[in-house]
């Protein structure tokens, strides 16, 4: 029921309005480093300190996360 | 294992944007956005995504901005002052006609053509000071 109203909203929306949903709805852990990296234009490396985690951990949580996103808006990316 | 292979292709695709390739790794993008048609769509979604999520600049003031605001505020004074110009100007002719009648009317009124009478000022005789003289002598 919650998820057909969810689709539903998801159709109305234009593809910014779904980007910051999906984007809202990502994990704490990937939304951080996204936060940091995608919005704010931070470096990887300043990321990387800002969150204490190592590179490597950036740049997989940060493929994830845009993977996450590109597949959630893919209907509307097309 | 084809799935696998796509992973692959795309964590390489999106390495690319954050972190420094080496030439091979260059090299294999190159040749795989050349001959692989939907690598090369996920490469534009991703661009889109992240073009979409940036956030922009702030706004910079830009060249010569202490010259565009001293020309807004002159721009907005001289405005100011041709208002008030207008405004006044509608009675400057109403103004004119009023005092030019006033003038005339004294002077009809006195019936002389001195500069006082034209201003409607007494002119006091020496009778007339004699007179008011004489009439606060009697009033005290």
């Amino acid at each position: 029921m919650d998820a057909a109203a969810g689709k539903g909203t998801e159709d109305t929306m234009d593809l910014n309005e779904q980007l910051n949903y999906e984007f809202g709805r990502l994990e704490p852990e990937f939304k951080a480093v996204a936060t940091l990296r995608l919005i704010e234009g931070y470096s990887t490396e300043e990321t990387s300190v800002m969150l204490d985690i190592p590179l490597g951990t950036v740049l997989s949580r940060l493929a994830r996360a845009q993977q996450k996103l590109r597949m959630a808006l893919s209907k509307k990316l097309k | 294992m084809m799935n696998e292979h796509f992973s692959e292709n795309d964590d390489l695709l999106l390495k690319s944007y954050d972190a420094p390739v080496t030439a091979r790794e260059r090299e294999l993008l190159s040749s795989l956005m050349q001959n692989d048609h939907a690598l090369r769509q996920q490469g534009d979604q991703y661009s889109r995504i992240r073009e979409l999520l940036l956030r922009p600049e702030p706004d910079s003031f830009g060249p010569f901005f202490a010259e565009r605001i001293m020309q807004q505020l002159k721009q907005r004074a001289s405005e100011i002052d041709y208002l008030i110009f207008f405004f006044f100007k509608k009675y400057q002719v109403l103004a004119i006609g009023v005092l030019v009648a006033l003038l005339i009317t004294n002077m009809l009124l006195t019936d002389q053509l001195t500069l006082k009478s034209l201003f409607g000022i007494d002119q006091q005789t020496t009778e007339d000071v004699f007179s008011i003289d004489l009439y606060k002598n009697l009033t005290e």
